[in-house]
């Protein structure tokens, strides 16, 4: 049965820039001027914003623009039980984010994306909204631990509490979810207990699951990524001239491989006949996987750029992308399903 | 400048009131350590954000297209300030080192489109800072040397394995204290080498040598050394009594002064955990 996606399915990786006025009001609220209804209100209207963006550019598997999370792991850390927050934290430069500690054991208690993801489904111009989670790993790595005697247990158990938060999604009528893993491939020693806790935090989760990765060295996980449980993989390759794909092939990497053709961190717009012929690029080196396999992204989050750049990156991804599926037409239908029995 | 120099004397206040012994002007001017090369050398351009080693915290890659330079006299004005700054402020017998990017490290974490060769980046950065320390060096007492990339396993081989002339390059002429600092890593089949090299201090992270002591004590005998014992990367709390256990098997192995502290800058802890720490430190002395 046709699920009605295009060949090469475009999407975001799930944050986009918040509106300015959105911005406002979040300072407003911190300076008690408006009420937490006001700020509901305001993000309510900013996912509606969002996913108008999305629709213009004729994104496929849209987001919510992960418009109520500040930071993808403080997000997290305040709902979780066990972690705790001592103040701001230097990223670069003059770029701070809260930092939490672990100081007992973690635990999941309310749902903590569920009513985002039912009121963005409820607005949503696709039936396929994507919702994004900080994977167990990232969550580990980028918090500091207090309690457990080791990262890795820590990792379990952070595993162990966002499969509880996957599962309720599911339960809400998720039909996909990207588990967000930016740290995975950092510290080398780590990556094959780092492959267990994703598996473990993706268990039972039968609906499609994309791994997101960006930035670092991928020699270090690509040899692992055929053992991740996931359907999907989506990369930071536009910011690399495409490099790693060389090592896609090298380790016959079977997942269906997400794209990255726009570069995150620049304000450049992309030329659709850029991305068509990135695509193709990519398509035709990655010869063992066939066509259905491919979907197509941004590298990474577009929240730091600024929404026009944002919006027109978008449109020029589509645009590219339909080039290409022109090329493609015929007895190529990616699957939304999940590829695998987790 | 202000607001710079408000903190700063925060921070040696801070420092005062534990009694450091050695203290920067918490270097709040720059982004990070290899922004503070490039206030040294000239680092021509800087390229999109790199993972510095690997840790969540990113530095602006230095895009090398000319010759390494040594810059104006800017780093020296500023050191000046910090020096009049610290001059009104610090405890009885304190001294003020200058932090500096280590050659290795420089050479590890730039892009070269000039050289075409790490060990020509090194000496060349190396010859460039030697001439910023000698114009800075009266006004400091001492110099603080950080190169993670000595012990970085992955660092290029050939560059790693001239370190020893690197640095003959790098010293020549400074004769204020130099404490080379090393963190992240602490490859043992290295020790020799570094235990060599032309430095007063060294400076070794304990907190990724705690179970490589053994290998260190052969090398310690009396060389002074500094032990990098306070984890500038987790808020857990270390104990006083195991920071004073650990500096005190160092001495009973022959180290002629064992200096402790972070084991790395502190941009990786939030300031009121970094300033628990430093009090820590105080009680250490104390102790």
């Amino acid at each position: 049965m046709n699920n009605g996606l295009p060949p090469l399915p475009t999407t975001v990786i799930g944050s986009y820039p918040r509106p300015k006025w959105l911005r406002e009001v979040i300072r407003l609220r911190s300076l008690g001027r408006f009420n937490d209804e006001d700020l509901s209100e305001a993000l309510n209207d900013s996912v509606q914003v969002v996913l108008r963006d999305h629709q213009v550019a004729g994104v496929d598997v849209p987001t919510d623009g992960e418009m109520r999370r500040d930071e993808m792991v403080e997000f997290f850390a305040e709902r979780l039980g066990g972690f705790m927050f001592y103040g701001p934290v230097r990223v670069w430069g003059p770029n701070y984010y809260r930092k939490p500690s672990v100081v007992s054991k973690v635990r999941h208690g309310e749902p903590m994306l569920v009513d985002e993801f039912r009121y963005a489904s409820s607005i949503s111009y696709s039936p396929y909204l994507k919702v994004t989670i900080t994977g167990p790993y990232t969550m580990a790595d980028w918090s500091y631990n207090e309690y457990y005697k080791s990262k890795e247990e820590l990792a379990h158990d952070l595993a162990k509490a966002m499969n509880s938060e996957m599962k309720a999604l599911v339960e809400s009528g998720a039909k996909i979810i990207q588990v967000d893993e930016p740290a995975i491939h950092t510290h080398r020693e780590e990556v094959k207990w780092a492959v267990d806790v994703v598996n473990e935090s993706i268990k039972g989760i039968n609906v499609k699951v994309v791994l997101h990765v960006c930035y670092g060295d991928y020699s270090v996980i690509f040899p692992h990524l055929n053992e991740i449980q996931v359907d999907q993989v989506n990369l930071a390759l536009k910011n690399y001239e495409y490099e790693p794909i060389k090592l896609l092939k090298r380790y016959k990497v079977e997942k269906e491989i997400g794209i990255g053709v726009i570069d995150v961190h620049t304000n450049r717009v992309e030329t659709k006949e850029e991305v068509a012929k990135d695509l193709n690029r990519v398509i035709r080196y990655l010869d063992y996987l066939s066509p259905d396999k491919f979907w197509v992204n941004p590298d990474c989050g577009l929240k730091l750029r600024p929404r026009k750049v944002a919006l027109e990156k978008l449109k020029s991804m589509v645009a590219g992308t339909s080039v290409l599926r022109e090329k493609l037409k015929g007895g190529v239908e990616p699957s939304i399903g999940p590829t695998i029995n987790r | 400048m202000a607001e710079i120099s408000r903190i700063s004397s925060r921070l040696l206040g801070l420092a005062k009131e534990a009694a450091i012994d050695y203290v920067t002007g918490g270097n709040f001017l720059w982004d990070d350590i290899v922004d503070m090369a490039c206030s040294q050398v000239t680092c021509h351009e800087r390229n999109g954000l790199m993972r510095f080693y690997e840790n969540n915290f990113y530095y602006r890659a230095p895009v090398l297209k000319g010759q390494l330079e040594t810059r104006d006299q800017e780093y020296l004005t500023l050191t000046r300030l910090f020096r009049s700054q610290f001059d009104k402020n610090h405890a009885e017998g304190a001294k003020l080192k200058s932090s500096l990017l280590g050659p290795i490290s420089f050479a590890s974490l730039s892009q070269d489109s000039y050289y075409n060769d790490r060990v020509e980046v090194a000496f060349a950065y190396s010859k460039a800072l030697n001439r910023s320390m000698l114009n800075v060096q009266e006004v400091v007492d001492a110099f603080e040397i950080q190169d993670p990339s000595i012990f970085d396993r992955r660092a290029d081989q050939k560059l790693r394995s001239r370190v020893s002339e690197i640095y003959q390059s790098l010293v020549g002429g400074v004769t204020k204290e130099k404490h080379l600092i090393t963190y992240f890593f602490l490859d043992s089949s290295s020790l020799k080498q570094f235990f060599d090299l032309p430095v007063d201090v060294f400076g070794l992270d304990m907190i990724e040598g705690r179970n490589k002591m053994r290998q260190i004590y052969p090398f310690v005998k009396e060389r002074r050394v500094y032990l990098g014992v306070l984890d500038s990367r987790t808020t857990k709390m270390e104990r006083v009594s195991s920071i004073k256990r650990m500096a005190s098997r160092f001495s009973a192995k022959g180290a002629s002064d064992v200096i402790v502290g972070f084991n790395s800058f502190t941009d990786f802890i939030p300031e009121i955990v970094a300033s628990r720490k430093v009090r820590l430190l105080g009680k250490v002395k104390k102790a």
